[in-house]
């Protein structure tokens, strides 16, 4: 694969207009971060007046500060509550589906409803009984609403990283499985000696997408979650971005001095940092097993 | 091994306990959240025009646009670049464009006021949102369908290219005739495995980027966000399972229709 990549008909002259299209485009990707992150170090006056631009306007760091020192355990209760969910949401996740999996992934012979599970889970694909029965059952039968495990339990089954797992367990060699049958290896044996160590590009690529999308999710939090304890960081972004005088003012510096002016502006744009940069640190290291698994899920098996 | 009897079932399971325990978290997931949801559908049917649905397989052009590129360094960069919107959630997109829309400081306001043109207020005016969804969807979602269907493009049997080249083929014809017969199969199954989400997708884009801004509801209302306001919010549950029963039949219904099409047209693509 890796050489194949570099021969596409290289021998033909290429086109500078390709370089041109990719490169504006890149650029209009990460343009608007780059945005963000000036007005994040703004001064808010300045915003205010003169509105946002490429580059800082009067750099300053007030904004940060401001967030840190008057909301600093608001910010820290949520990156807490965030980070929790990504943690043992990914462990749990990780683990349901790949033990999932792993029984799909089975000859039919071996393991009768094999495929009768891989068309129970799939059909979950393509039918979905919608957001309201969902809801009504999570927050009246199942008792997930304002606490940790409603930000956790729902997305135990994602069926599509299933299917990325599947397709890796699958090419796991017969003859390997086979062998240590012979040796007397028990089926679970098995899975954690073998099935799980040959399988590892597949493995992290599916714990960072679920960490992702546990890092990302609002879904839960929106539909879950009203108890301000409980908000994570996305939450605590989305209440701010229609409401974010409210969750400014109410710090003690209001009766001190009245004409302070609240960066409002400014406070949107930190808190936006505050919530990208843990992708944009593990992003660079992480990229690669992306490609791979976005890659195994998108070539049928 | 074929050959022998077949056992009966619990003998089946007495033997084979360990795969039945491991598929057990997994059917029970599958059970709670998907399909018992399922069950709990009324049959209760009522009409809601649906609105802004989006579409998966657009990004092939970028993928060979990518691959039509010979630096390695370059390729690689603009990839990692093009990747990151992917990974970011809707709110951040949601004040990423507030940046660059918002009425009084926006960076688009400030750029159309510098060469004289009247500014737009682009958060009262229900009117822009299509085009604006569509485009911050394409953007977001780029990097990710040029990976996916570079991978592909990167697969390819590059003797027929070679064979292609000594019969004269230009770049165009070699993709043309080569290029996107052999991407039909990941377009296909890229654009089954959207369609059903078609009904279901948009919540988090559209709370994200309007956080359910009234004046804008006119355009960015969809089955999921109406359901949220009038069951969530509000606590009328009737009309709002009403509609997700709608939305449920549509889906299946456009999953199997979109699948039967694909298998009249070429049975080796049809995901089922």
């Amino acid at each position: 694969m890796k050489k194949m990549q570099d021969m596409p008909s290289r021998r033909t002259k290429e086109s500078p207009l390709c370089y041109l299209i990719t490169g504006i485009m890149a650029l209009a990707c990460f343009l608007p971060f780059w945005i963000v992150f000036a007005a994040s170090i703004s001064d808010e006056m300045e915003i205010v007046n003169k509105g946002f631009s490429l580059l800082p306007r009067k750099a300053t760091l007030e904004t940060y500060r401001f967030i840190i020192g008057q909301k600093g355990s608001m910010l820290w209760r949520a990156y807490g509550i965030s980070f929790l969910s990504v943690i043992a949401g990914t462990v749990y996740s990780v683990a349901v589906m790949s033990l999932f999996a792993w029984a799909t992934a089975q000859k039919k012979e071996d393991f009768r409803f094999a495929n009768a599970l891989s068309f129970f889970a799939w059909f979950t694909m393509i039918f979905s009984g919608g957001l309201l029965p969902w809801y009504i059952l999570c927050t009246k039968y199942y008792g997930l609403q304002n606490n940790l495990w409603a930000l956790i339990l729902p997305y135990g089954m994602n069926v599509f990283y299933m299917f990325v797992l599947k397709s890796n367990f699958k090419a796991v060699p017969a003859e390997l499985v086979e062998a240590a049958k012979i040796d007397g290896a028990s089926d679970a044996r098995i899975f954690v000696s073998v099935a799980l160590p040959l399988s590892k590009v597949g493995l992290v690529s599916v714990i960072l997408f679920m960490a992702l999308q546990y890092w990302n999710d609002f879904y839960l939090s929106l539909y879950l979650i009203t108890k301000t304890d409980l908000y994570t960081l996305q939450k605590l972004l989305y209440n701010m971005m229609s409401n974010i005088s409210a969750l400014l003012t109410n710090s003690s510096l209001q009766s001190v001095t009245t004409h302070i002016v609240l960066p409002s502006n400014t406070a949107r744009m930190a808190m936006t940092m505050f919530t990208v940069l843990p992708v944009l640190v593990f992003y660079p290291f992480a990229q690669k097993y992306f490609v791979k698994g976005i890659t195994v899920g998108a070539v049928k098996g | 091994m074929g050959k022998r009897k077949r056992m009966s079932l619990l003998q089946e399971i007495k033997k084979k306990w360990f795969f039945y325990l491991i598929a057990l978290p997994g059917v029970l997931c599958l059970i709670l959240f998907a399909y018992l949801p399922m069950a709990g559908l009324y049959v209760v049917f009522e009409r809601y025009t649906y609105q802004g649905g989006l579409f998966g397989s657009e990004f092939v052009g970028l993928a060979i646009l990518i691959n039509e590129i010979n630096a390695k360094r370059y390729r690689k960069v603009t990839q990692t670049v093009m990747l990151f919107p992917y990974f970011i959630s809707w709110i951040v997109v949601g004040m990423v464009a507030l940046a660059l829309l918002d009425e009084n400081s926006g960076l688009i306001n400030a750029a159309l006021t510098s060469v004289g043109a009247s500014p737009v207020d682009w958060y009262s005016n229900a009117d822009y949102w299509w085009p604006i969804m569509i485009v911050t969807t394409i953007w977001k979602n780029a990097g990710y369908g040029a990976i996916i269907y570079f991978c592909a493009l990167t697969g390819f049997d590059q003797s027929l290219y070679e064979a292609a080249e000594i019969d004269g083929a230009g770049r165009w014809q070699k993709i043309r005739r080569i290029t996107i017969p052999l991407l039909k199969p990941t377009i296909i199954i890229m654009f089954l495995l959207n369609i059903g989400g078609i009904l279901a997708g948009g919540v988090d884009q559209i709370m994200g980027m309007t956080s359910l801004n009234p004046l804008l509801l006119e355009k960015t209302d969809t089955i999921a966000t109406f359901v949220y306001r009038s069951a969530i919010v509000n606590g009328q549950f009737e009309s709002a399972s009403a509609i997700t029963l709608y939305q449920s039949m549509f889906g299946f219904v456009l999953v199997l229709g979109s699948n039967l099409l694909v298998k009249r047209f070429d049975p080796e693509y049809a995901l089922f």
